[in-house]
C-alpha cells in the first residue's frame, strides 16, 4: 500500500465511529415514528436511515468517489420513494408537495399508508446519506445534527406529544456525549473521559428536563395554521334520544371493558333557550381549536375497549377526553372531546384512550373560578338566553347562602334535586318553558317537579350559569352492569345527562342533580358557612404555574393518575439543582480557601491541578509540586506559593489563618490561568462546576 | 542568644531566628563552596557531610576507590579550619593505634599519653571494614562517646568531631563487616559516586583544582561550627513533621522485609539532621521535603533486611523509598 493510500485509510472512521454516526440519526428517526405508533414504523424509519448510510460508507470504502456515490444513492432513494408513492395512486410530486399538510392534518396515530410514508422515508434516507457523507469529519457534529433534524421533524409532526417525557431526546444526548467521549482521539484514557462525561451528561439532561419550567401554553402547534379536514354532522343533540333509551331500559347499547367509570357520548355546551347543541365540526386527532379550556391539573388516563351494539347514531362513547382511538377512523371535536364515527357507530369495535379530570376531592371546597384576566373562552359556558323573571328569582334564592363557587354549585345541585322525582315518561325537552315548569310548576300539573335527567341537568345548568358558574351538559351513561368476564353491558336504563362546572386548575367537575344517578367518584361535603381559611386566589395563568406542585398526582404516580407536568418539573428542578449545588459548593470551597492565607492559596493551586486532570500526588511535597507546575505550565508563581504555604504550615508561630496577601491572590490567579489554558475548551467550560475537587481532602 | 553569668552565649530554646539561620546559611555556603573547589560536581554529598559535621554526627562513605572520598574528608577538615587525621584501617591495626596509648618518656622519666588520630576535628577512617572488630569497636566507641579512656583516664576529643569512614562495597575479601548495631553510630551514609561527564572532564583537565586540598580556603573555625550546631538543636520542627518522621520509622520497622529498622535514636538523628539541613536551606523550620531528602542517607543504613528479602534482591534503600511513597507527608493545605 502506498503512503497516500495509508493516509487515506487512516482518515476513515473506524467501525465504532460508523455505528455511532448511524445511531444518532436513527434515534432521531424514532421521534418521527411516534406519529404512527406500533412497531413497524420505527423499524421502517431506522432502516430508511441506516441502509443509505451503510451503502454510502461501503461504496466509498470500495473506492467510489463520495459525491458520485451520494448522487447515485440519492437518485436511488428518490426512485424508491417514487415507487412507494405510485402505489398510493398519486403523483410523486403531488405526494411530496402535499406531504406536510397531509401529515399534519391526518388523524394520529397515522396509518401505514403509502402516501403518508413517502415523505418520512425520503427525509430519513436523505439524512442518512448526509450523515454518511460527513462521517469522515473529525468534528463529529453531523450525526448529532442529523439526529436533531429528524427529532425536530418528529416533534413538529406530533406537536411534541411523541416524546412527551423526552426519552428520545435523552437517548440522543447520551449517544452524542458517549460518542464524543469515547471516539475522540485524545491521549486521555477512555475511562477518565467517561467519568468526566458523567457530570456533563447530568447537566445536559438537566437542561432538557428544565424545559418543563418553560410555560408551554403558547407553544406553537402546526395544526393551528393548517386547516384540518372537517366533517359536519347535522344531528346536534342526542338529548331527544334519552327518552327513547329510558323507554327501552333493557336494550343493550354497548359493552365496555377496562375503565369502570361513566362514559360520555356527547358534550353539549351551547344553549339557545330552546335546546342544547353539540359541536357539528369534527376533525382528526391532533387538530386543535382556539376555544379549548385548559384541562385540570390532576387528570387520570383511562383506557376502555368498546363494542357498540344498539347505540345508533354516529357518536362513540368514551370515558373522557379522547387522546387516541384504535380500530376505527373516528374524528374528534377538539373543544369538547366528543368522538364521532362518520360512517356510523353501528357495530363499531374500538379501544379508546382518554384523559379525565380527576381533582382531589379535598381541593373542591376551595375551588375557584378562572380569573377574568386570564381571558379564557368562558362566554359559551355562561351564556343565558332571556330567562323568565321567575327563574331569575329562583336562581338568586338558591345561591343566596353560598359564598364560594363550589358552595354555589352544590347549593344548585341540592336545590334542583330537591323533592323532585325522575319520571321516565315525563315531558321531554330542554326549552326554557320546560325548565320553568319543571322547577316552578305546581305539583300535579304536567311536567312540574318531575322529569328525566335532561330536565334535571338543564335546570342545573341554567341556575348555575345564572350564579356565574361556567357550565355544560354531558350526555353519557352510568357504568353498565358488570358481567362475569369483567366487561360491562351498558343498557338504555344507564343513559344519563349530567352537568359539569369548570373550576380554575381543577377542570370540569361533574355534578349529579338527578336523584339516584350514579356517576361514581368522591364528593366532599360542602360547608354552607364560609371556610375558615379563604380559598387560594386564582392564578391568572391558564396553565399550572411551575410552583404549583401537585401532591395528589405525585401520590398516584404509580397508579393510573396522570402526573401533569409536575413530575417533569420536579425532575428538571432537581437536575438544575445539581449544577447549582456544584457551583455553590465550589464557591464555598474557594471562600474557605481564601480565609486560610497562603495555605488556602496553595489549596487553590492543587484544586486547579485536579481540574486540569493532573492532580498532585499526596506523597509529593509542596515545593516539588510547585516546581513542577512552574515548569509545566510556565507559572513561576507556583513555586513561591508552595514555599509560602510550607512556611505558613510548618514555621513556628504560624497558624496559616488569615486572608492571603494581595501577592498570594495574584499568584493564585496567575497559576490558575496558566493551568486552565492548558486544558481543552470543553474542560475550561466545565471548570467552575467540576465536582472532582470536592473529593480532594 | 542569651548571655549567661559567665558571659558565654548559649542558645535558648526559641532563639533560632531567621537572622541566625541566614547567618548559618552563609557559613554553610562558604564551607560548601570551599569544599567544592576540591571536590567537583558533588555539592549534594558535600552538603550532607557538612550537615553531619554541624549536627555532630559521623559519615559513612560507601564507594569504590578513586571517587574522592579522602579528598572530600581532607577538604572538609581544611575548610572547617580544624585538624584532620587519616587512619588506614588494616587487619593488623590495633585499637591503640586509633585512640592513642601511654608511653614512657625516657627524657622526662614519666609515662605520658600519646594521642591517637582520633584526637582531631576530622578523622578519615579509610576502609574501616578492613580492620578487626576490636579496632572498629574502639573507633565506634569514640564516635559515640566523644571521649577516649586509656589507663583509667578519660580524655575528650575536639569539638566538632567528625569521622568520615569509608568502605569499599565490592571488594569484600578479607574484610570485617561492620556490625549492624554499630552502623547506627553513623549519622548518615552516602556515596560520592563517579562525577558526571562535565565534571569528570573538568577533573581531567590539566591545571584543574580538583583534588588540590591545599588550595581549599579555611572559611570557618571549629568553634564556630560547633556553636552553630548547638544553636540549631533548637530549630523548630512542627509536630506534624515529628509524627511524619515517626510514621516513617514505624513503617520501616513493620515492613515484612525488614529484620531491624531504625531505632528511636535513629529517628532522633534524622530530626537532628533535618534541623541543620533546613537551616542550610535558609529556613528556620523544617518541611516535609527535608524529611524525604534525608530519609535515605539517615535511615537506609539503619535498616537491616531479612535473609529472604536479601535473597529476593531487595535493598534497604528500596524499602526506605517505598515507605516514603506509602506514608503521606503532612501537606500545607491540610488542617
Amino acid at each position: 500500500m502506498s503512503g497516500a493510500g495509508r493516509t487515506e485509510r487512516a482518515g476513515l472512521p473506524g467501525a465504532a465511529a460508523l455505528v455511532w454516526s448511524a445511531s444518532l440519526p436513527a434515534a432521531g428517526a424514532l421521534s418521527v415514528a411516534t406519529a404512527w405508533g406500533g412497531w413497524r414504523m420505527p423499524l421502517l424509519v431506522v432502516a430508511a436511515v441506516v441502509v443509505p448510510f451503510a451503502l454510502l460508507v461501503t461504496v466509498v470504502r470500495l473506492g467510489v468517489g463520495r459525491w458520485a456515490a451520494t448522487a447515485a444513492l440519492t437518485a436511488l432513494l428518490v426512485l424508491v420513494a417514487y415507487v412507494l408513492g405510485a402505489g398510493a395512486g398519486t403523483t410523486f410530486v403531488g405526494t411530496v408537495g402535499d406531504a406536510v399538510p397531509l401529515l399534519l392534518t391526518e388523524p394520529q396515530p397515522l396509518a401505514l399508508r403509502a402516501d403518508l410514508l413517502v415523505a418520512p422515508v425520503l427525509a430519513c434516507g436523505l439524512v442518512g446519506i448526509a450523515v454518511g457523507l460527513r462521517s469522515v469529519r473529525p468534528t463529529r457534529l453531523a450525526p448529532l445534527v442529523g439526529g436533531l433534524v429528524l427529532y425536530a421533524a418528529g416533534a413538529f409532526l406530533t406537536g411534541g406529544r411523541g416524546d412527551r417525557v423526552g426519552v428520545v431526546a435523552a437517548l440522543l444526548l447520551v449517544l452524542a456525549v458517549l460518542g464524543w467521549c469515547l471516539l475522540d482521539e485524545t491521549g486521555e484514557p477512555r475511562r477518565r473521559r467517561l467519568v468526566l462525561a458523567g457530570p456533563v451528561l447530568v447537566v445536559a439532561v438537566g437542561v432538557v428536563a428544565s424545559t418543563a419550567l418553560v410555560p408551554v401554553s403558547g407553544a406553537f402547534d402546526p395544526r393551528s395554521v393548517v386547516e384540518p379536514p372537517i366533517v359536519r354532522t347535522d344531528v346536534s343533540s342526542p338529548l331527544p334520544q334519552l327518552a327513547a333509551w329510558a323507554a327501552n331500559p333493557d336494550v343493550e347499547l354497548f359493552t365496555t371493558a377496562g375503565d369502570t367509570g361513566p362514559t360520555r357520548l356527547v358534550v353539549l355546551d351551547e344553549y339557545d333557550g330552546t335546546q342544547w347543541r353539540a359541536a357539528t365540526r369534527y376533525g382528526p386527532f391532533g387538530a386543535t381549536a382556539d376555544d379549548v379550556l385548559p384541562a385540570g391539573e390532576q387528570r387520570r388516563r383511562s383506557t376502555m375497549a368498546v363494542r357498540v351494539a344498539e347505540l345508533g347514531g354516529s357518536w362513540l362513547p368514551a370515558p373522557g377526553t379522547p387522546t387516541g382511538v384504535s380500530g376505527t377512523e373516528a374524528l374528534v371535536d377538539p373543544r369538547t372531546g366528543t368522538l364521532l364515527e362518520p360512517a356510523g357507530a353501528a357495530d363499531a369495535e374500538y379501544e379508546v384512550t382518554a384523559e379525565v379530570d380527576d381533582p382531589d376531592p379535598a381541593r373542591l371546597p376551595g375551588a375557584t373560578l378562572p380569573d377574568p384576566s386570564a381571558d379564557l373562552p368562558l362566554e359559551r359556558y355562561l351564556e343565558l338566553p332571556d330567562v323568565p323573571t321567575d327563574l331569575w328569582v329562583y336562581a338568586g334564592q338558591v345561591t343566596a347562602g353560598a359564598t364560594t363557587p363550589y358552595q354555589r354549585a352544590v347549593a344548585v345541585e341540592d336545590a334542583v334535586r330537591g323533592q323532585r322525582r325522575v319520571a321516565e315518561r315525563a315531558i321531554s325537552g330542554s326549552a326554557l318553558w320546560r325548565v320553568e315548569d319543571f322547577l316552578l310548576g305546581e305539583v300535579g300539573t304536567a311536567g312540574a317537579q318531575e322529569g328525566t335527567s335532561e330536565q334535571f341537568a338543564t335546570a342545573f345548568a341554567l341556575v348555575a350559569r345564572y350564579a356565574g358558574l361556567p357550565t355544560r351538559l354531558v350526555v353519557g351513561f352510568e357504568p353498565g352492569d358488570e358481567q362475569p368476564d369483567g366487561t360491562r353491558v351498558v343498557r338504555g336504563e344507564h343513559a344519563l345527562a349530567w352537568p359539569e362546572v369548570y373550576f380554575d386548575r381543577l377542570g370540569w367537575v361533574a355534578f349529579s342533580p338527578t336523584p339516584d344517578a350514579d356517576l361514581g367518584g368522591e364528593r366532599p361535603d360542602a360547608p354552607l358557612d364560609p371556610p375558615t381559611t379563604p380559598p387560594p386566589a386564582p392564578t391568572p395563568s391558564a396553565d399550572p404555574s411551575p410552583d404549583q406542585v401537585d401532591d395528589h398526582a405525585a401520590d398516584d404516580a404509580g397508579g393510573s393518575t396522570l402526573p401533569p407536568r409536575t413530575g417533569a418539573f420536579a425532575a428538571g428542578a432537581l437536575l438544575l439543582a445539581v449544577p447549582l449545588g456544584l457551583l455553590l459548593a465550589r464557591a464555598l470551597r474557594s471562600w474557605g480557601h481564601r480565609r486560610r492565607g497562603a495555605r488556602g492559596a496553595w489549596a487553590e493551586v492543587l484544586d486547579a491541578l485536579v481540574l486540569a486532570g493532573r492532580p498532585a500526588p499526596r506523597s509529593t511535597p509542596a515545593p516539588v509540586v510547585g516546581d513542577g507546575v512552574a515548569m509545566r505550565y510556565g507559572a513561576p508563581a507556583a513555586t513561591r506559593l508552595a514555599r509560602a504555604a510550607d512556611r505558613a504550615a510548618f514555621a513556628p508561630g504560624s497558624t496559616g489563618a488569615g486572608a492571603p496577601t494581595t501577592e498570594d491572590r495574584r499568584a493564585v490567579r496567575e497559576v490558575r490561568r496558566a493551568v486552565r489554558r492548558s486544558v481543552p475548551w470543553w474542560r475550561r467550560a466545565w471548570w467552575y462546576l467540576d465536582p472532582r475537587v470536592l473529593r480532594r481532602r | 542568644m542569651t548571655a549567661t553569668a559567665e558571659g558565654r552565649a548559649h542558645p535558648s530554646p526559641t532563639s533560632v531566628s531567621e537572622a541566625d539561620v541566614a547567618e548559618f546559611r552563609r557559613l554553610h555556603q562558604r564551607l560548601g563552596d570551599a569544599v567544592e573547589s576540591a571536590v567537583h560536581g558533588k555539592r549534594a554529598v558535600v552538603d550532607l557531610v557538612l550537615v553531619a559535621a554541624v549536627a555532630g554526627g559521623h559519615v559513612l562513605l560507601e564507594d569504590v576507590p578513586g571517587t574522592g572520598k579522602t579528598t572530600l574528608a581532607r577538604a572538609v577538615a581544611r575548610a572547617l579550619g580544624g585538624e584532620m587525621r587519616r587512619v588506614q584501617f588494616t587487619p593488623d591495626l590495633l585499637p591503640s593505634d586509633v585512640t592513642g596509648t601511654t608511653v614512657f618518656d625516657p627524657a622526662s622519666g614519666q609515662v605520658r599519653f600519646r594521642p591517637g588520630p582520633v584526637f582531631s576535628h576530622v578523622v578519615l577512617a579509610d576502609e574501616i571494614n578492613r580492620a578487626a572488630a576490636k579496632t572498629q569497636s574502639a573507633l565506634l566507641e569514640v564516635m559515640e562517646e566523644h571521649t577516649v579512656t586509656v589507663d583509667g583516664s578519660t580524655r575528650a576529643v575536639p569539638d566538632p568531631f567528625l569521622v568520615i569512614a569509608t568502605q569499599n562495597p565490592i571488594d569484600l575479601d578479607g574484610t570485617y563487616r561492620l556490625p549492624e548495631a554499630q552502623l547506627d553510630r553513623f549519622l548518615l551514609r552516602t556515596s560520592l559516586g563517579y562525577p558526571d561527564a562535565e565534571h569528570e572532564i573538568d577533573v581531567l583537565r590539566p591545571g584543574s583544582t580538583a583534588g588540590r586540598v591545599a588550595d581549599v580556603p579555611v572559611v570557618a573555625s571549629p568553634g564556630e561550627v560547633a556553636a552553630a550546631g548547638r544553636q540549631l538543636a533548637y530549630l523548630h520542627v512542627a509536630d506534624p513533621l515529628l509524627r511524619y518522621v515517626r510514621e516513617i520509622g514505624v513503617a520501616i520497622r513493620t515492613d515484612p522485609r525488614v529484620r531491624l529498622g531504625a531505632s528511636t535514636r535513629g529517628l532522633r538523628s534524622l530530626v537532628r539532621c533535618l534541623q541543620v539541613y533546613a537551616a542550610s536551606q535558609g529556613r528556620h523550620y523544617v518541611v516535609p521535603h527535608d524529611v524525604q531528602r534525608l530519609a535515605e542517607p539517615v535511615l537506609a543504613h539503619r535498616t537491616v533486611l531479612t535473609r529472604d528479602a536479601l535473597l529476593a534482591g531487595h535493598r534497604p534503600v528500596d524499602v526506605v523509598h517505598e515507605v516514603l511513597d506509602g506514608v503521606l507527608p503532612p501537606q500545607p493545605d491540610q488542617g
